[in-house]
């Protein structure tokens, strides 16, 4: 919900908004990337990830299976940190994509590429 | 000391042979979480991590003396668990899970507080105290130990939180995650009044969300005489009213539990009110800026 605030704040508008919860799965990451990606008027996809019980591992193998498969021109900006944080950046980068630490530099490029 | 765990703290895990009860024993113990027991029913006598696994939460505290409990048993299951470990004696009970239906989560509450017991969640990301103990699943990388208290229903705001003060060299005495409702053991009001008598606590910081009334009674509280520098931040300030955001507890229902509302409570308490974790170093007292 922060993430939804911030970017409120700075004048950008959520068109979806998926919260993952807690102990989410690779799977559910793969799903939630579809389905916000299924609404036509998507222009960038803000991947906000600060995880304690959710594994950053799992996440980057849920966001980068999904690109695989799905190839997009619409740009994805990631946030990662916490749990198993270098294996998730491993797994990104392995996959050609960078993820920023600090949230606010993703937010803001996030709105910089949806204008 | 720390409130509600302290270095020596004697923890037992249930759900310890499940994938993500296993996982998380072992990032507690590389903090330093003194991990005494694990129970599941039915695997009594393995042994895990080095901790020794009971089919029972009561054998356990026999051979162990454990005093708390996190408990990593799902959902459907999780409440029965939790009052098994009520029931044993524990003085402190941490339920990570999501989705306990509320019928039960209220049977499990209503003991706990008969019997004079912490129950923190469902829904709990639980509680560290950095450098001494961790009876949950924060990232621990993250924290950093000094003197603020950080109460939130978010885990993942108060990471965020801790995250930035120390990047701005603040550290924690505890922090406590209540976990995402829609019903709650442990309130803001009860983490307040633990760490009025902390020593190691100079300031706290309140991270609220929309839905419900906890946030109010806090404010109402503070206002009351809560005698230390409080900075809040509310979350859902541009959620649409009426829809639940992640959490089951975070809703605007009925005109009641806005972020608006809940800011304006707590500004009249006098907490001084941030807009993001970024803006709260600045807001902290001075000299709890080491």
């Amino acid at each position: 919900m922060l993430t939804l605030d911030l970017v409120t704040d700075s004048d950008g508008k959520m068109g979806v908004y998926c919260e993952m919860g807690g102990e989410a799965t690779s799977e559910l990451m793969e799903n939630a990337m579809k389905a916000i990606l299924s609404v036509n008027s998507t222009r960038v996809v803000l991947i906000n990830l600060i995880g304690g019980l959710n594994r950053m591992d799992e996440m980057a193998e849920g966001i980068t299976s999904y690109l695989r498969n799905h190839p997009t021109k619409i740009p994805v900006v990631i946030r990662m940190s916490g749990t198993m944080e270098e294996e998730g950046r491993r797994i990104l980068s392995a996959a050609g994509i960078q993820a920023y630490d600090n949230l606010y530099e993703a937010v803001e490029k996030a709105l910089h590429l949806s204008r | 000391m720390a409130i509600l765990i302290d270095k020596g703290t004697r923890v037992l895990v249930q759900g310890i042979t499940g994938k993500v009860g296993s996982f998380q024993t072992q990032l507690m113990i590389e903090y330093g979480t003194n991990v005494v027991a694990g129970v599941t029913p039915g695997r009594g006598g393995q042994v895990i991590h080095e901790v020794p696994v009971f089919d029972s939460v009561h054998k356990a505290v026999n051979e162990t003396a454990a005093e708390a409990s996190i408990c990593f048993v799902p959902g459907p299951f999780a409440a029965d668990a939790a009052t098994e470990a009520i029931d044993a004696g524990l003085r402190l009970v941490v339920v990570v899970a999501e989705a306990v239906p509320v019928s039960d989560a209220v049977k499990m509450l209503t003991l706990a507080s008969e019997r004079k017991v912490f129950v923190l969640g469902p829904d709990t990301a639980g509680l560290i105290s950095p450098g001494r103990s961790k009876v949950g699943v924060q990232p621990h990388r993250l924290f950093r130990e000094g003197p603020i208290g950080i109460i939130s229903r978010s885990g993942a705001l108060s990471y965020e939180t801790a995250k930035t003060l120390v990047e701005h060299g603040i550290g924690q005495s505890t922090v406590i995650g209540l976990g995402g409702g829609p019903i709650w053991g442990l309130t803001y009001v009860d983490a307040l009044r633990l760490f009025q008598d902390d020593e190691d606590t100079k300031a706290v910081v309140l991270l609220g969300e929309i839905g419900g009334y906890m946030e109010e009674e806090a404010a109402e509280y503070i206002k009351r005489g809560f005698s230390k520098p409080v900075v809040a931040l509310i979350v859902g300030r541009s959620a649409p009213p009426g829809q639940k955001m992640g959490h089951a507890g975070a809703i605007v229902e009925q005109g009641r539990g806005s972020a608006q509302d809940k800011i304006t409570a707590l500004k009249d308490a006098g907490a001084l009110i941030a807009r993001a974790p970024r803006e709260i170093p600045d807001l902290l007292p001075k000299k709890v800026r080491t």
